[in-house]
This record gives structure tokens, sequence and C-alpha cells, in this order.
């Protein structure tokens, strides 16, 4: 409901409504509806997240990671549409709680990106910082939440090229980097 | 900031007071948008009431109404008013120079030095719109196009082997929105000015590549 109408937009009753549950089991499991929102929101994040880690797990060099957990993220998202938009863009206006979800993701995303400190060389070879990190999470976050806004997340590879390009450049340098955004994605 | 609010919108004496009605109208809304300002910052977007902003603003709730359809409005009001001025200072920054990149560094000091002199802005201005979400997160994503336009402009500067790709601006604007939103968050937004020399070198190095870009943000 949050996905398809919006936070503010839905109210406890309705959400007891289509969930075929009542007022009082609602209020046993939640404090109220932003706190069931914020526990969806964890529970999707962390599936997403287990997802990623399986896939990089296997890969020894961090760009082949940065490919695999792109790849699995994206697929994830094309194949969860509503959890997507739940997880991307429902998060704005969706309470006090939701800017600290969305540093959550970005946090997410920067601490896979952080591992690429001393991965370049000649251009990109130069000292990095969480904050080279967090600026390039929120680079790719910030596409993401365009992506998916515009309705695009079922061509989520597509777009992939691009967040690898965001995702290396500050690390890998400006040259290889372009690279990438030749690079056609498996579907 | 509180002391110097009050003095530009002072309350009006009490009972007949013979001022023109434009100024007391123009003074009520400007008590109303400070107000909101000042119960935002202590009790967030979300917990803030009309009651709470009338009862600041000592204006009662009929002259709130008329000024402004409900609390969305008033804090779009004052988001409008900050927008701006927030805008042509890093107009007016990034003016100051001829050449593209160092015109990227004014702007972005400009508005960090902005929001680290003004927490409470800063809050109001990166934070709020995040939890408030509908036309408040719309308006502030809208005005980011500012930002855009001066890094757009950089395009000619690219000499990569390939076009940038279209969402790039949109991108660093992103990342850079992303950070200062955790910092002040973080309650560290008199420190925004720190992180300068990272939002340079990273928003420039698409353009003009990343050696180029460190040795301007680090000088």
């Amino acid at each position: 409901m949050v996905a398809e109408h919006g936070f503010q937009a839905i109210e406890t009753a309705s959400v007891c409504a289509r969930a075929q549950v009542s007022g009082a089991h609602f209020d046993r499991c939640f404090a109220d509806l932003e706190d069931c929102f914020l526990a969806i929101h964890d529970e999707a994040l962390e599936e997403l997240c287990e997802r990623v880690r399986a896939v990089s797990a296997e890969r020894e060099s961090w760009h082949d990671r940065l490919w695999a957990a792109g790849t699995a993220a994206m697929r994830f998202l094309r194949e969860n549409p509503v959890r997507a938009r739940f997880l991307v863009v429902s998060v704005s206006g969706s309470g006090d709680g939701a800017a600290g979800r969305r540093d959550r993701v970005v946090g997410r995303i920067a601490d896979i990106l952080d591992g690429g400190r001393g991965e370049g060389a000649g251009e990109g070879e130069r000292r990095r910082s969480r904050c080279t990190a967090e600026i390039a999470a929120g680079a790719v976050y910030n596409t993401l939440f365009c992506k998916i806004e515009g309705g695009a997340v079922e061509r989520g590879e597509e777009f992939l090229p691009e967040l690898i390009y965001l995702a290396t450049m500050p690390y890998l340098g400006q040259r290889v980097a372009e690279d990438e955004l030749a690079v056609q994605p498996l579907r | 900031m509180a002391g110097e609010k009050e003095n530009a919108s002072p309350r009006l004496p009490a009972g007949r007071h013979g001022l023109p009605r434009e100024f007391v109208v123009q003074n009520q809304r400007e008590r109303i948008v400070t107000a909101l300002v000042d119960v935002v910052a202590e009790r967030g977007y979300n917990a803030t009431t009309v009651a709470n902003i009338t009862k600041a603003a000592s204006v009662s709730r009929r002259t709130f109404y008329e000024h402004f359809d409900d609390k969305e409005a008033c804090f779009l009001a004052a988001y409008e008013m900050v927008a701006e001025h927030i805008a042509a200072s890093m107009r007016a920054a990034a003016e100051a120079f001829e050449d593209w990149p160092q015109q990227v560094r004014a702007a972005l000091a400009t508005m960090l030095a902005f929001l680290a002199g003004e927490p409470e802005l800063a809050r109001l201005m990166m934070v709020e719109p995040v939890a408030a979400g509908g036309e408040i997160a719309a308006r502030h994503r809208a005005s980011m196009q500012g930002l855009i336009a001066i890094l757009k402009a950089g395009r000619p500067e690219h000499a990569g082997a390939r076009p940038l790709p279209e969402a790039t601006e949109e991108a660093l604007v992103g990342g850079i929105v992303s950070l200062v939103v955790r910092e002040i968050s973080a309650g560290r937004s008199r420190e925004l000015e720190r992180l300068l020399p990272d939002l340079v070198e990273l928003t420039l190095a698409p353009y003009i590549g990343a050696e180029q870009a460190e040795r301007l943000a680090r000088s």
C-alpha cells in the first residue's frame, strides 16, 4: 500500500483491512504505522543484502564483487518491483525514521564501495577516505531513486553499467571507469 | 540567529496601532514563517502542528489560515525563501570566477558555509524534506536543479573517450546531498566545510580527470 499510495496517504485501518487482521492484532505487533513501515523496510533490506552477500563472497577481486553485487541487486529489484519502490522511493516521506533508513541503505552501498581503496593504479591511485565511498554511494542511490521513481526498475540491468561507472570512477580513475559504460550486462 | 529573526519581524503592538494593513499582513506572514523554522528545528516537521506554529508566532489560528492553506504550505514558503537565498549566493559566488572548475568549487564552498553557519536552517532544508515527503520532497529535489545546471556547464571540459552518461550531474548532486544530509543528521552541521575537498574532487573528476580535480580540491 505504501508503494502504491505513499506512506502519508495510508491509515492503520486500511492496512489492517488489506491484511485481514484486526486493529488489536496490529497493535500487538507494531507501535504505529511508522514502526510497521520501518520493520518491513529492515526485512526487505536484509533480504536484498543477503542476496548481494551470497554472490559477492564468491568473487576474489573488488571489481568482480562490485559487478556481482550490482547484478544481484538489480535482479532482486526487477523481480520485486513493489519492494524496490518501498526500499528506495517510499522511504521519502515515511516519518522521522525514514532518513535513518535511507542512510542505512546508502551506508550498505558505501560498505561495498569502500573496499575499492587501494584498488586503483595510476590515475586512480591516491588516498581515499570513507567520505569518498559515501559520496559515490549517494550518487548510486540517487540514480537508483530516479530510475525506480520513473518506472524503469524492470530495465534494472540496463543501467547497471552507469551505476558501476559512478562506483568505480573515484577508485579506478575516469579512463578505466569509462570502459564500464561499454559493458553489456547479463540479464 | 533567533535574535535577528525576532528583530526582523517583531510582534506588533496590541490594540489599534495605526500601521498600514500591508505592513501588518507582511509582518504576520514573516512571523509565522519564522515561527515554523523555530518549531520545526525543535520538534521536527512531522511532529509540528499548526497550533505549535501559531503559539510561537503569537498569531491566531484564523490569521495562520489567512496566509497559508496548511502546515505544508507554510513549510514550503520557508523552504522557498531559504532555497532562493542559497541559490542566489551560489550563483554569485560562481560568477566571480571565469573558469568552470573554480566556479564549481566556489558554489559548493558557499553552500557548505551557509549550512554550517545556520544549523537550524540546514536541518530544515536538507533533512526534513526526506521525513516530510510529498510535495516538500519533490520541491527539495527540484531545488537541486541550480547546482545541476552549474555542473552541466562543465560538459565541454570533458575530455574522455565516451560521452558522460546523461544522468551524471543528477547522480553527483545526489552524492553531495546524501553526504551533507548524513552529516547534519549526525549533528555535525558546523563541521560541514571540512567536506569541501572531497566533494570538489569527486564532482570535478568526471569532467577534468582525477589528477587535476585532486589538485584543485586540495589547493
